[in-house]
């Protein structure tokens, strides 16, 4: 076999041949079918990688020479999953650790105040209603989801591009925490201190239950649903109504929040009146597929992209989120298109031709910027 | 979520942004052992190897804040490697003479995902490429498993190398043509067994 088309070959199965060369390849495998068993062969070698695992007392090791480092690197005590051996510090230590001290403090101050300018810009709901001076952020970025345990031992599973505030005394004066984006809530049980949830368009109030919600400030829709136990959850909207969620239920405010009054603001003048009549408030049942036992609202926690029978634009803002891409849309009608479906590792543009299949629209790709039109 | 699936580029996201001490445990014991195979074919001592490793990723812990602007983390640890390796052979001021890659394979586990009668089979077969591999050059060799093994790319090595492209594609067609000739001699048995 020629040295080319090995090399050919090799690039072909690491994944770095060009159409062009992948091309020749072919050509070469057509003409000299006698050597597709050595292909076979090589393809099958070549790929079965060893799955090299370390005992874990080689990560163990590490630690220790982590945490014994000059100064010492601790893992922080956030989600502590390893355990944190104790440094002992010499006297000589000591000088050099009072001036990393004094300047990690001053570099502490400066963050929080760079932080707090920042997030009192965009978050005004923030101070009023979390008491205590300093709060804890989570943030989960662009296409990638994490989990966080408060201190009171409730669980919150965050999607994507969300953040979640809780102050200080979290656990002791209260359980308040501000929602922007989709979480799915497991909160311990505690009839004193009632967990409350605030988002841009919807107040919830529980004492122990399990339960999903996506609230996204940018969206126009607010869904709670219910899993377990019971939810109160109250609209901030113009219509003030409290509802009493139980097991299975769902709830969805539609258009509420103030990014919409501004819309229809901007719009034509003779929306100025349209805002309450577009506020919608629905009730239903949780969605459960039962051929994949999936509920398609937590798919997301299964690394799933699902959605039933839901526009366009939702499974678009649904779509930047899951993959971390930025989609308009040229022709504004298209934004109404109704579609049912599921993704799991298809690629965006995978999901989108897979969306072509039964609606007729066509997309352009930029840089992480997808235009429908 | 679980941290075995995610990306490299996810898992450095998650340590830049929050810390996510999991998802560094992860990277470590997803990257530490092609690393320390690496450092070993520099330094011929699995345990200065390990610590070698140890520091790279205490490095990693260090700047994590700026983890985000690091564009291919596994080139960038491959390269810290390699630079801290000689910084070790300086400071022991040791004549370099390269390990064969058969004391690195017996260093690292076997796979446990094969059936016994595959194990056999491909054990054999291995045992043969391996021995050709080995009678190669040591740096082509060792080129040879860093594609091999690590998926690694050919512009990746060659950065980790310092060395063109243009020689690493010659270097990997030397090992490719030693494993498909071991290949064909084995086909051409399992052929002539089966007639």
């Amino acid at each position: 076999m020629p040295d080319n088309i090995l090399l050919l070959f090799m690039k072909f199965l690491n994944g770095e041949a060009s159409v062009s060369e992948e091309q020749e390849l072919e050509q070469f495998r057509k003409m000299n079918p006698q050597l597709q068993v050595v292909f076979e062969e090589l393809a099958g070698y070549w790929m079965d990688r060893k799955k090299n695992k370390l005992e874990d007392s080689y990560f163990e090791r590490h630690l220790q020479r982590l945490n014994a480092a000059d100064p010492p690197l601790l893992l922080s005590s956030k989600n502590i999953v390893v355990p944190i051996s104790e440094v002992k510090i010499n006297k000589k230590q000591i000088k050099v650790w009072k001036i990393l001290l004094a300047a990690s403090v001053f570099a502490v101050v400066l963050l929080l105040q760079f932080l707090f300018n920042k997030e009192q810009a965009d978050e005004k709901t923030t101070s009023s209603f979390l008491a205590g001076e300093t709060e804890n952020v989570f943030k989960t970025g662009m296409g990638s989801q994490s989990r966080l345990t408060l201190p009171d031992g409730s669980e919150i599973w965050a999607n994507a591009n969300t953040k979640i505030y809780y102050d200080k005394n979290f656990g002791i004066t209260n359980r308040n925490v501000i929602l922007n984006g989709e979480a799915y809530f497991k909160v311990a049980k505690s009839k004193e201190l009632p967990f409350c949830i605030e988002t841009n368009k919807i107040s919830i109030t529980v004492t122990g239950t399990i339960f999903n919600v996506r609230s996204y400030d940018k969206e126009f829709k607010a869904e709670t649903s219910v899993f377990e136990g019971s939810v109160r959850v109250a609209n901030k909207g113009l219509n003030k109504k409290t509802f009493v969620l139980k097991s299975s239920d769902k709830l969805i405010v539609q258009g509420s929040s103030s990014d919409r009054v501004i819309n229809t603001i901007e719009g034509v003048g003779n929306a100025a009146n349209g805002a309450s009549q577009q506020e919608v408030l629905s009730l239903s049942k949780i969605i459960f597929d039962p051929i994949d036992s999936l509920v398609v609202e937590t798919a997301w926690m299964k690394a799933k992209l699902a959605f039933s029978d839901e526009s366009f634009e939702e499974i678009a803002n649904k779509m930047e989120n899951w993959y971390g891409v930025s989609i308009v849309f040229e022709n504004q009608s298209l934004k109404k298109m109704r579609f049912t479906g599921r993704f799991t590792k298809e690629t965006i543009n995978e999901a989108l031709d897979a969306l072509q299949f039964t609606a007729s629209f066509q997309y352009q790709e930029m840089n992480k910027l997808f235009t429908i039109y | 979520m679980r941290y075995s699936e995610c990306h490299i580029e996810e898992l450095q996201h998650l340590i830049a942004t929050q810390e996510d001490q999991l998802a560094y445990k992860e990277l470590y014991n997803r990257l530490a052992p092609g690393m320390i195979a690496f450092a070993t074919h520099y330094v011929h001592d699995l345990q200065a190897a390990e610590e070698i490793v140890s520091d790279v990723f205490i490095r990693v812990w260090v700047r994590r804040a700026t983890l985000d602007h690091i564009g291919n983390l596994k080139v960038y640890v491959y390269v810290s490697v390699r630079n801290f390796s000689n910084n070790y052979l300086k400071s022991k001021k040791t004549q370099s003479e390269i390990l064969p890659l058969s004391e690195i394979e017996n260093t690292l586990a076997t796979p446990d995902y094969l059936q016994p009668q595959q194990i056999v089979h491909t054990k054999m077969m291995r045992q043969r490429i391996l021995v050709s591999i080995n009678q190669l050059p040591p740096r082509c060799g060792e080129i040879f498993r860093m594609a091999k093994e690590e998926g690694l790319k050919i512009a990746e090595i060659a950065e980790i190398l310092k060395i063109s492209p243009k020689t690493v594609e010659n270097q990997l067609t030397i090992g490719f043509k030693k494993m498909a000739a071991v290949l064909m001699e084995f086909t051409d048995k399992v052929i002539r067994l089966r007639s």
